[in-house]
């Protein structure tokens, strides 16, 4: 063990001094466990990006190194990366994944004082009095849920009684994280939660799930896992001949969901964080040339879109806070927060984040799958409500 | 002394619907060598495991040294001072001779987990203490070139003399032997039969064996019960037995009349 | 070139090493492993940190499995009960040196109910027995949010001794591994008295070793105790060192491994188990060496890795008992032997 220490270290030494004009930055990816449906694009993205950013003039100048590994979304995994890359590599900051390793990194990153910029829209990680180092892009999976609620009590016609609605969620930190939230906004809105329905990491069959729903009488149900789960759902309703109105979260909601579930998404809804990839809006020129240049034979999507917006928002923040000299964790925080209606060109909603209030975005799009097209459906600007900061 | 050291009073026992064992009487005084003798089948190794607590008998009672044992465990008997070998050697193969012979050496210490893990004071000088008692049947038995290596590497009739020795480690008060000699060739049955006499003799150990050599059993055995169908079917002195007709006949594969 | 040693009392013959030599060698080999934190990254530190706390855990299962013959498939769960015993004291003020003892004695007692069924069942049910209490232990873990804070798992502050701060894995690195070689020793010494003595008759014999005095159903419980009190003093190790454990740590899929290690290192030998273990905990960092290194060249490998790693480890075990059923702890032996007296081996 010693000798490979000692080799590695010699290792280190050597590719530290060739690595002076560069800027290294972690990523904690799924490429391998039961996200990796939605994790390999984002992967993807973030990847493009970065290579994007290095292409058209990197940092000021200075490159961007990007350390990666492929967790399989397991927390220990992600706790032996995040100490791989600020111990040996010392990245300046993390691109992570999953809310359960973000949620469980997040002592250490303050610790640390090692900005994580996860693909979680985990609303318990935008309160910087808890959180300081905790970013993301895009509406929470909260306000998300409260947006589709809304368009739930808009869609209900019936004034008799109150919409019924059912929660599907996996066993797992980013299954669970706005269902809090839901409950209580259930309330708030007059719209009845009558069930909770929890589905395993990997599934094939819900259909034990959807019977109980079905008792229930829900008019309509959230699915919070991502596109593999919410297509095994839709497909199992479909057979049993249910007549609820599903929504889908951000990250089970996507291009693949009609290719995948076919009929069975016709007329599903979803929170839609980023636009469909090829969608035009003046941000994506360069990922559209970047991918004809590239790969263009390769298919991409919304989440790979997601993790282009990503590096843009963080490799942003770098830029500033290498002009201001601040070229630490520290200084890439304090650069995060001085971003203000920071325009991604339509990719994604302007991005704010304050020194009191990590919340980037309260504007939520839902859309509909018409015609096996995703389909802008509505927008709805939720209130930022101090007392929904973190929750 | 007068009472005998164990009295056994119509033991029965059967496995399901087969009799292995049906009322057999016979007691052995203090330091007698006694042997059960019988064909095959006869119940002669469930009778040893009756006294030795292997198995439990249906029926009857085992009084060791004016105490009844009949529903007692066999590590309990152990620690009252019976020790035995088994028919097919039941050393732990795994371990070495020495090894073997100190689990012998178990009931007698007292070092618990932590004194034995922290090895320090008492636990250690235990060790070393019970360490010299073995050695001193490991010259007994001659087997000193063996001592460090793992049983199930050595000789079959070595792996019968260390046997002999675990059991002699217990320091018993009653020796019984599951067929000593068996499958020995004649010089190891007259060694075998050396350390017999010597424990029994030198020691004063009261000795049961189930040997099937009947030259063995008639010059070393002070009394000799015969067992044929799980029935006792003589109890007396060699020369007694020997000549009981019934026993004859148990031996020539007829049925006793 | 060396000679044969011999011994001129019992008590220089029962020393845990057989030669003068031998001492020197292991106080080298100590000296060399309190070097590491003076070269190693934190990186390494980590990897060196996880393979201590691993041989302990393998160390505690080789005493159940390897010296007293009961397969247990409980491990991983054992593992949690000292982690999440250890998180709740520490989150409750404990300080390290009350919550890790307590989470060895509370993982004992674990161990000890899960270790009944031991009365009745041997070899494969056994496993099966064991297996139960991983599923229950994993449910509980799980489920019961109070303690274990639930599938997100839960954080654990960084050990403190007399004010001083265990906060990195260079500083944890102090106490993990002499609390490795304490474990380590007490087992050494366990086997050659009467309790490990006892243990070791139980797997070769059982009904022989009750013949010989040996209370057979206690001291298997007391193995499973021992067991578990050195897998629980892992978990609470491992809690400490990795601040955040959830379920995830504690998938069947560690039992496994652990089993994986005393089968590779060496079925009831101490020895085997610290090389087991070390061995397993360093082949999928070097597999991710490899594929990190040739990843230029085959940028897909760093997507194979985690099955590749799996696949390595069964062909590993399955090398291990068609070549060396006895283990690297064997071969190792085979290896000195052979240098002891070289040149005249034979």
């Amino acid at each position: 063990m010693k000798l490979i220490s000692s080799a590695l270290l010699v290792l280190c030494l050597a590719a530290s001094a060739q690595a002076q004009q560069e800027i290294k930055v972690g990523g904690i990816f799924d490429l391998t466990g039961i996200t990796s449906d939605v994790g390999k694009p984002y992967a993807q993205g973030v990847r493009d990006a970065v290579a994007w950013t290095n292409e058209s003039g990197g940092i000021n100048g200075k490159k961007i190194r990007l350390v990666d590994v492929d967790y399989g979304y397991k927390i220990p995994e992600a706790v032996a990366a995040y100490k791989r890359m600020t111990g040996d590599e010392k990245v300046i900051m993390i691109n992570g994944w999953g809310t359960g390793d973000t949620e469980g990194l997040k002592a250490q990153v303050n610790q640390e004082k090692i900005p994580y910029v996860s693909a979680s829209f985990s609303a318990h990680l935008t309160d910087p009095s808890k959180t300081p180092y905790n970013f993301f892009v895009g509406p929470s999976y909260s306000d998300g849920l409260r947006a589709w609620l809304r368009w739930v009590k808009e869609d209900w016609k019936d004034k008799s009684r109150n919409a019924k609605v059912a929660f599907f969620y996996g066993d797992n930190a980013y299954g669970k994280s706005p269902i809090e939230a839901g409950r209580r906004f259930c309330k708030d809105t007059g719209v009845d939660l009558v069930d909770e329905e929890i589905v395993p990491g990997a599934f094939q069959d819900a259909t034990s799930q959807l019977l109980n729903m079905k008792q229930k009488g829900a008019d309509y149900a959230y699915i919070n896992v991502t596109t593999t789960g919410v297509s095994t759902i839709l497909r199992d309703a479909k057979k049993l001949g249910l007549p609820t109105k599903f929504g889908s979260n951000p990250y089970g909601f996507g291009e693949a969901l009609p290719q995948v579930a076919k009929e069975a998404a016709e007329g599903v809804t979803g929170v839609m964080v980023d636009v469909p990839f090829g969608e035009d809006v003046p941000g994506m020129k360069r990922l559209v040339d970047f991918h004809q240049k590239n790969h263009p034979s390769d298919t991409h999507d919304t989440f790979y879109v997601r993790g282009w917006t990503y590096v843009l928002v963080w490799s942003e923040a770098l830029k500033r806070a290498d002009k201001a000299g601040k070229l630490s964790g520290e200084g890439v925080k304090t650069a995060l927060e001085t971003l203000k209606d920071f325009d991604l060109g339509g990719l994604t909603a302007p991005v704010t984040y304050t020194s009191s209030d990590h919340r980037p975005t309260t504007t939520v799009n839902i859309y509909q799958i018409k015609n096996g097209k995703l389909t802008k459906a509505k927008q709805y600007e939720m209130e930022r409500k101090p007392e929904w900061l973190g929750l | 002394m007068s009472s005998p050291l164990l009295d056994i009073s119509r033991v029965a026992l059967r496995f399901g619907g087969v009799t292995a064992v049906s009322d057999v009487s016979f007691s052995v005084a203090r330091g007698a060598l006694n042997a059960i003798i019988g064909p095959n089948g006869a119940g002669k190794t469930s009778l040893l495991n009756c006294i030795s607590g292997v198995y439990r008998p249906q029926q009857g009672r085992i009084v060791f040294d004016g105490r009844d044992i009949t529903h007692l465990g066999p590590a309990h008997r152990t620690r009252l001072g019976i020790a035995r070998t088994f028919q097919n050697i039941a050393l732990f193969r795994g371990m070495t001779v020495l090894d073997n012979l100190l689990i012998g050496r178990h009931v007698h210490q007292k070092t618990g987990i932590l004194a034995g893990g922290v090895y320090w004071g008492r636990g250690q000088k235990e060790e070393i203490r019970e360490r010299e008692r073995v050695e001193e049947i490991i010259d007994f038995l001659e087997i000193q070139p063996w001592r460090k290596q793992v049983v199930h590497t050595l000789a079959y009739g070595l792996q019968k003399r260390v046997e002999l020795g675990r059991a002699l480690a217990l320091d018993p008060r009653l020796l019984l032997l599951d067929e000593p000699m068996a499958g020995m060739n004649a010089e190891e049955k007259e060694d075998m039969a050396r350390y017999i006499l010597d424990i029994n003799e030198e020691r004063g150990t009261t000795v049961i064996m189930i040997e099937h050599d009947m030259g063995v059993v008639m010059d070393l055995s002070h009394r000799v019960v015969v067992l044929n169908f799980g029935q006792k079917i003589a109890d007396g002195a060699p020369e007694e037995v020997q000549s009981n007709s019934e026993v004859q006949a148990a031996y020539l594969g007829g049925q006793a009349a | 070139m060396l000679s044969g040693e011999f011994h001129t009392s019992y008590a220089g013959d029962m020393g845990i090493f057989e030669t003068r030599r031998a001492r020197w060698v292991l106080a080298a080999f100590i000296i060399a492993v309190f070097a590491i934190p003076f070269v190693a990254g934190s990186y390494w530190l980590d990897v060196a940190n996880r393979a201590a706390i691993a041989v302990i855990a393998a160390t505690g299962l080789n005493i159940l499995t390897g010296f007293t013959g009961q397969i247990s498939l409980g491990n991983a769960a054992f593992l949690a009960v000292g982690a999440y015993t250890t998180a709740f004291l520490a989150n409750h003020g404990a300080p390290f040196v009350i919550a890790c003892p307590v989470a060895g004695i509370v993982a004992a007692l674990a161990g000890m109910v899960f270790g009944i069924p031991s009365l009745r069942l041997k070899g494969l049910y056994l496993a099966m027995a064991t297996l139960a209490a991983h599923f229950i232990i994993e449910f509980t873990s799980s489920h019961w949010e109070a303690v274990t804070g639930g599938v997100a798992g839960t954080s654990i502050p960084s050990p403190r001794i007399l004010g001083y701060d265990f906060s990195d894995d260079r500083r944890l690195f102090f106490l993990i591994v002499p609390a490795c070689i304490a474990h380590l020793y007490f087992a050494k010494n366990l086997f050659r008295t009467r309790v490990g003595k006892a243990f070791v008759a139980i797997r070769d014999q059982d009904i022989s070793a009750e013949v010989m005095g040996v209370d057979v159903f206690r001291y298997k419980l007391l193995s499973f105790a021992v067991s578990s009190f050195y897998v629980g003093v892992a978990g609470s190790l491992l809690a400490y060192q990795a601040r955040i454990i959830s379920p995830e740590n504690f998938p069947l899929g560690v039992a496994i491994d652990h089993l994986g290690m005393i089968i590779i290192g060496g079925l009831g030998s101490v020895l085997g188990s610290i090389l087991g273990a070390v061995f397993l905990t360093l082949l999928p960092e070097v597999l991710r060496l490899a594929a990190s290194a040739l990843s230029g060249s085959f940028p897909h490998l760093v997507q194979l890795f985690t099955p590749l790693k799996v696949a390595v480890f069964g062909l590993t075990i399955v090398l291990f008992l068609i070549f060396e059923p006895d283990g690297l702890a064997d071969l190792w032996r085979r290896v000195r032997n052979w240098f002891r007296l070289y040149p005249f081996s034979y």
